[in-house]
């Protein structure tokens, strides 16, 4: 494994770059980008064994903080979804010089499902989506309602306590958010068409759930699971994400 | 900002971020490592130790922000010694890389939890650790402890209805081997004599140490002075200095907890090491 601080050397970008343990077998490199927030947390082991899995399996691996995040520079008042928009790209690029490869398959767990697409170009070979977000708008509400549970939940706290409005912030879930950010996301959809949906190699939902069946019309191969990883159970929020099964069909989709 | 990524430790397994100020200041005072919290990497929950680590060095105080093994980015090694040997080896080896670095010559661990447990170790063993903040460490019942816990179920002991509903419960509740399980797991710590032992020690070298407790952690510490009560003999003394959040959660999930909390912590290091 090789850490790295990458980009604008003003405002760093955070990654991990997994070379390949055995005979390159692909000619796409791959960027795995994470999902934000407290999902960010919870599924970062699971990422990281990911990553270990695909090297093993002969692929190069990146992974990466948005700025804001994690390792990264900056808190969230800097980010935006151009700007981790512009992270996927930024990486995409690095991810290019470190494995002297063209070509980048990404796999995007969640809320970076939306940011993928969006970062899209002739580089970007395709797209693995992991329990993507199809909505913005109820990616917020689900972890709104998930704020609101945990502020009364007696497991977490002795006393109750009660959200306090910072002006121009929301916190969430342990986040002070950027209204302007807030706003974004909650307008924020997965935007398939027929112009881009060639690019989506696999969908994989832990729980039929999560599927409104948008991928229906076209021809993807969308693969369904039967274990939760429960990202909008409030009991939850500091479980780490165990998923072998996905973990597998996404390292199997690389050999 | 000026980090840098360190890899070290055994067969370079253990992957760490230095937080270092751009003023030199930091060469006359110690460096804070903050340990894991749990099985939460060097981020630390809701980015904790990114903002602590980052709140020290912007104001000169070079920190360090580590996964032990197995934890976050840092690969697990193989080996015989035990967990406090091998807690103990890792942290020394953050320690030895920051001295060759950074010339640091002393340090102090900050941890939540199994982090505090893991601060309290390298404190005991490593003479150049002279300081320790320990959030949600090891607790041990005192008379009073079993009051507040108990207090309800004792009131209730008085109506008769309800102390029918408590056995009912109690029969109900107890796991197959009969014994009834309330959830609170003392055997985990240390014994309480090991403790006492190692506060001993730390104090006979003049070290500090701050303690933070929580409401999060309410089934094992639940008022202000329990851990005074628990040693009586070791307090008062200056070297130690206790808070007690009754309000706040293990994890610090509300931003207004965490930025109490760092600046409690950054206060606490000032008045002892500046």
């Amino acid at each position: 494994m090789e850490p790295t601080f990458f980009g604008d050397s003003e405002q760093p970008l955070f990654g991990i770059y997994h070379p390949p343990i055995k005979q390159v077998q692909n000619e796409s490199a791959i960027l795995i980008c994470y999902p934000l927030f407290q999902e960010y947390t919870r599924s970062h082991r699971a990422l990281k064994q990911l990553a270990d899995k695909l090297s093993q399996s002969g692929n190069h691996v990146f992974r990466f903080d948005y700025l804001g995040t994690g390792d990264s520079a900056g808190d969230l008042t800097g980010s935006s979804i151009g700007t981790w928009v512009e992270n996927i790209k930024t990486a995409t690029e690095e991810l290019k010089d470190l494995s002297g490869l063209n070509k980048i398959s990404i796999v995007a767990v969640r809320f970076s499902a939306i940011l993928a697409l969006q970062s899209i170009d002739q580089s970007v070979e395709d797209i693995t989506l992991w329990d993507p977000i199809i909505s913005g708008k109820q990616f917020i509400d689900n972890l709104s309602d998930m704020n609101k549970e945990i502020l009364v939940d007696d497991d977490r706290f002795a006393v109750k306590r009660i959200s306090v409005k910072t002006k121009g912030f929301t916190e969430i879930l342990g986040y002070m958010i950027p209204d302007s950010l807030i706003s974004d996301l909650y307008k924020k959809n997965l935007e398939i068409s027929s112009t881009n949906i060639h690019v989506i190699k696999n969908v994989l939902f832990s729980n039929k759930n999560y599927n409104d069946g948008c991928f229906n019309e076209y021809n993807t191969n969308v693969q369904m699971f039967d274990e939760d990883c429960e990202w909008n159970d409030f009991h939850q929020i500091e479980d780490a994400i165990i998923s072998p099964n996905i973990t597998k069909s996404i390292v199997d989709l690389f050999k | 900002m000026n980090e840098k990524i360190l890899q070290f430790g055994k067969d370079k397994s253990l992957i760490g971020i230095a937080s270092v100020p751009t003023e030199t200041d930091y060469l006359n005072r110690p460096a804070i490592i903050v340990l894991n919290s749990g099985l939460v990497h060097r981020v630390g929950p809701f980015r904790l130790g990114v903002d602590i680590a980052r709140q020290f060095s912007n104001s000169g105080i070079l920190a360090f922000r580590f996964d032990l093994p197995g934890i976050g980015d840092s690969t697990q090694y193989q080996s015989e010694k035990t967990y406090e040997e091998r807690v103990c080896n890792d942290i020394t080896s953050a320690m030895d890389i920051l001295s060759s670095k950074y010339n640091i010559k002393e340090f102090v661990s900050v941890g939540i939890c199994t982090g505090a447990m893991n601060s309290h170790i390298i404190t005991v063993e490593d003479e150049r650790v002279v300081g320790a903040v320990m959030i949600d460490a090891y607790a041990y019942p005192t008379f009073k402890y079993l009051y507040f816990r108990y207090r309800k179920k004792i009131l209730k002991l008085l109506n008769p209805i309800a102390v029918l509903r408590l056995l009912s419960d109690i029969v109900s509740s107890a796991d197959k081997s009969g014994v009834i399980n309330e959830g609170v797991d003392y055997f985990s710590f240390p014994p309480k004599a090991v403790i006492k032992k190692d506060l001993i020690k730390i104090l006979s070298e003049n070290k500090k140490i701050f303690y933070v407790y929580t409401g999060g952690m309410e089934y094992l510490y639940n008022y202000k002075n329990q851990l005074q009560d628990s040693f009586k003999s070791i307090f008062p003394t200056t070297n130690i200095n206790v808070l007690y959040f009754k309000k706040m959660d293990h994890t610090f999930i509300l931003n207004r907890d965490r930025e109490k909390l760092k600046n409690s912590i950054f206060d606490w290091f000032s008045e002892s090491f500046f």
